[in-house]
């Protein structure tokens, strides 16, 4: 890890960080002003004249009794899991690949860091700052809804809940990664960084409108994530926290890996 | 011998304890100054932050002695080590271990006037081939220190190959290139600290400006002290306070090489140096390379600008193709270029007198004679004041004519 190469690295990203924060928030605060506790079943009922199918592709299919499972509903199933994938995907792409295409990486390997070092900079500052991201994005969560209804969040569940959501965009974040690491144009890195989380959530969608194909649930990452079930249930999610931080290990260490191997033509 | 080696490299020199003398900052030892420990251990050299960092030499109270870089108080990077025996070797640390010792260095292949320079460059057999064929094959070439080799060759004919494996951004398919005895690929990092790189396409971090692109690449390098960087700066007349996307093709160029040349590094590779520069600003960049050489830099410069190669190189290696098909010493094709004039006379006698002065005659038309001039100035000059001159003008055999047959297609033949 370079600690001037970090800086300059985050000096020339936060605009976007900005930007998707700024994005997250903004439906966060609405999220939680929709929620009306006096007229939960009307909520429902509105909710229930909407087309079906579309509900169901964006995780909207069932009905919300309390603040938390409201939100765990509404934001957790689709924008706070939507908006971090994008973010993983542009960014990504920007610390990695485009440097490579450009061949504005060749200064920093001009250098006497060792690619692991320039490179593991690169993985750190995308996976901290995702995590930063949603942990800010926690914080906002919970300052708003204790004012807009102080006493009605459930804090320990929804603690739990974006434990999950930031594992979950970290598994995201190292598919990204991954392949911003081991293409040489960006074209590629983007093709797959991006094409897979994609694929993953349209399939994800496909899965929620229709029970018809059970087997879909064995091609996405995010059939494992399942706000509903985390907040209400009691099983433990050990398991789930092990893959989601099992897979973001794995493939983060990967691409470091063979960068660090591979010819770079630049 | 190698094991008594590992012992010493142990030892941390702890500057407490110490009879300190040299620079102060905050009260803690930076800058240049000397070091006595009580147990007899000297150092002198290099210092930030209150711990030996940089250029330094240890001598050890068992007679020992280490001369290299020297980071955090622990021998690290290149450096040459004499036990006390009086052994030597030269070899690669690592935060105080000893690695590997670094190869014999081989001679260099220049010219004999230069044979006794080692070889800074050395480049045995490398071949790397690409997915589509092309590549650069069987290449064998040195760079003696303090020698400008000039690279040259039509576009894809794998300059920037062979630079891209001296620089370890890929892998060479065989053999291997070194310099300053480490190895290209393997020692990439330790490298990097006493080389300057330009390369031929311009790409930086666009959203900066010049300056924080500088300031980064010198935290990159942990390079202290700015008076270099200034001076080059200066000199280039580079504004780098605008946002490197809105500048010139020129000043990115200029900013290149001072990114290259601001920490002062033993060895250049510059991949087309001067493209996109005015020629007023090659030059200047002309006179820094002859400065650079005066000053024992090795330098590897690969062009397309035949009289930047004329004035700046000792010697210039063609490639086609991916092969080395000529290297040309330019002293020896200096001195050996002959220039012609063309006479034009008043008369026959005139020529008769030309004929018999010994000069060399090429080709004759009506009054026009061609006669060839290596050094005997005083000869021709002589005869030509016996002589009624109407013109006199000179055909140049440009260094162009010397290596544009390297270029064509018959040259592969």
């Amino acid at each position: 890890m370079n600690l001037a190469l970090f800086k300059a690295t985050a000096k020339s990203n936060w605009v976007i960080f900005v930007i998707f924060f700024a994005v997250l928030l903004m439906y966060m605060y609405t999220m939680i002003s929709m929620y009306d506790p006096e007229n939960i079943d009307a909520m429902n009922q509105l909710m229930e004249t909407m087309p079906q199918g579309m509900m169901d592709a964006f995780g909207y299919g069932g009905a919300a009794t309390s603040l938390i499972t409201f939100i765990a509903l509404y934001y957790y199933g689709f924008i706070a899991v939507m908006f971090p994938m994008i973010y993983c995907i542009i960014l990504a792409n920007r610390l990695v690949a485009a440097h490579v295409d450009r061949g504005s990486m060749a200064y920093l390997l001009a250098t006497p860091n060792t690619r692991v070092k320039i490179i593991t900079t690169q993985a750190l500052y995308m996976a901290l700052s995702l995590t930063v991201l949603l942990v800010l994005n926690t914080a906002a969560g919970l300052v708003i809804s204790e004012a807009v209804f102080p006493g009605d969040m459930d804090t320990t569940a929804f603690l739990k809940l974006n434990i999950v959501t930031i594992l979950l965009s970290l598994a995201i974040s190292s598919i990204c990664f991954f392949f911003s690491c081991i293409f040489n144009e960006a074209k590629y890195s983007l093709a797959l960084g991006g094409g897979i989380p994609i694929l993953f959530f349209i399939i994800n969608m496909l899965r929620n409108i229709s029970n018809n194909y059970p087997w879909l649930e064995y091609l996405t990452l995010y059939s494992l994530f399942n706000p509903q079930e985390i907040v209400t249930g009691e099983q433990s999610m050990v398991a789930v926290y092990l893959i989601f931080a099992g897979i973001a290990l794995a493939l983060y260490s990967g691409g470091i890996f063979i960068f660090s191997r591979r010819n770079l033509y630049i | 011998m190698d094991r008594n080696d590992r012992t010493l490299d142990k030892q941390s020199i702890p500057w407490v304890g110490g009879n300190y003398r040299g620079e102060l900052k905050n009260r803690v030892p930076h800058g240049w100054g000397k070091l006595l420990l009580p147990d007899g251990t000297k150092y002198e050299g290099e210092w930030k932050e209150g711990k030996p960092y940089g250029k330094g030499v240890i001598v050890y109270a068992s007679g020992g002695i280490y001369k290299g870089e020297i980071i955090d108080g622990k021998r690290d990077g290149y450096g040459k080590y004499a036990g006390p025996d009086g052994k030597i070797i030269d070899g690669l640390w690592e935060k105080g271990k000893f690695i590997r010792p670094v190869e014999e260095p081989q001679p260099s292949d220049a010219s004999p006037k230069r044979q006794r320079a080692r070889a800074m460059i050395n480049i045995r057999s490398l071949t790397f081939i690409y997915s589509s064929g092309k590549g650069i094959f069987d290449l064998n070439f040195t760079v003696g220190q303090g020698e400008v080799f000039g690279f040259l060759g039509p576009n894809g004919s794998g300059k920037t190959t062979t630079i891209r494996n001296l620089l370890g951004f890929t892998k060479p398919g065989q053999g291997r290139c070194t310099i300053n005895g480490l190895d290209c690929w393997a020692d990439n990092a330790i490298i990097q600290k006493h080389l300057g790189y330009l390369p031929g396409e311009m790409a930086f971090f666009d959203e900066m400006s010049g300056m924080q692109f500088l300031n980064l690449i010198g935290d990159l390098r942990g390079t202290r002290g700015n008076s270099h960087r200034n001076a080059l700066i200066e000199r280039f007349e580079l504004d780098p306070t605008g946002r490197i996307r809105k500048m010139s093709k020129g000043m990115k160029q200029k900013l290149g090489i001072v990114t290259a040349f601001m920490h002062d590094p033993a060895v250049y590779i510059l991949d087309e140096p001067t493209g996109g520069l005015d020629p007023l600003m090659q030059n200047i960049f002309i006179e820094l390379i002859l400065e650079e050489k005066e000053r024992g830099k090795t330098i590897l410069m690969s062009s397309h600008n035949f009289e930047e190669t004329y004035r700046t190189c000792d010697r210039t290696g063609i490639i086609r193709e991916g092969r080395l098909v000529a290297v040309e010493d330019m002293h020896s094709l200096k001195s050996s270029q002959h220039k012609a004039y063309l006479v034009t006379l008043g008369s026959r006698s005139d020529l008769e007198r030309l004929r018999s002065a010994g000069l060399k005659i090429g080709r004759i038309s009506k009054n026009t004679v061609e006669v060839f001039v290596s050094g005997n100035y005083a000869q021709f000059t002589a005869a030509l004041a016996k002589c009624t001159v109407l013109g006199l003008d000179v055909v140049t055999q440009t260094l162009e004519q010397a290596f544009l047959k390297y270029y064509g297609r018959e040259a592969i033949s």
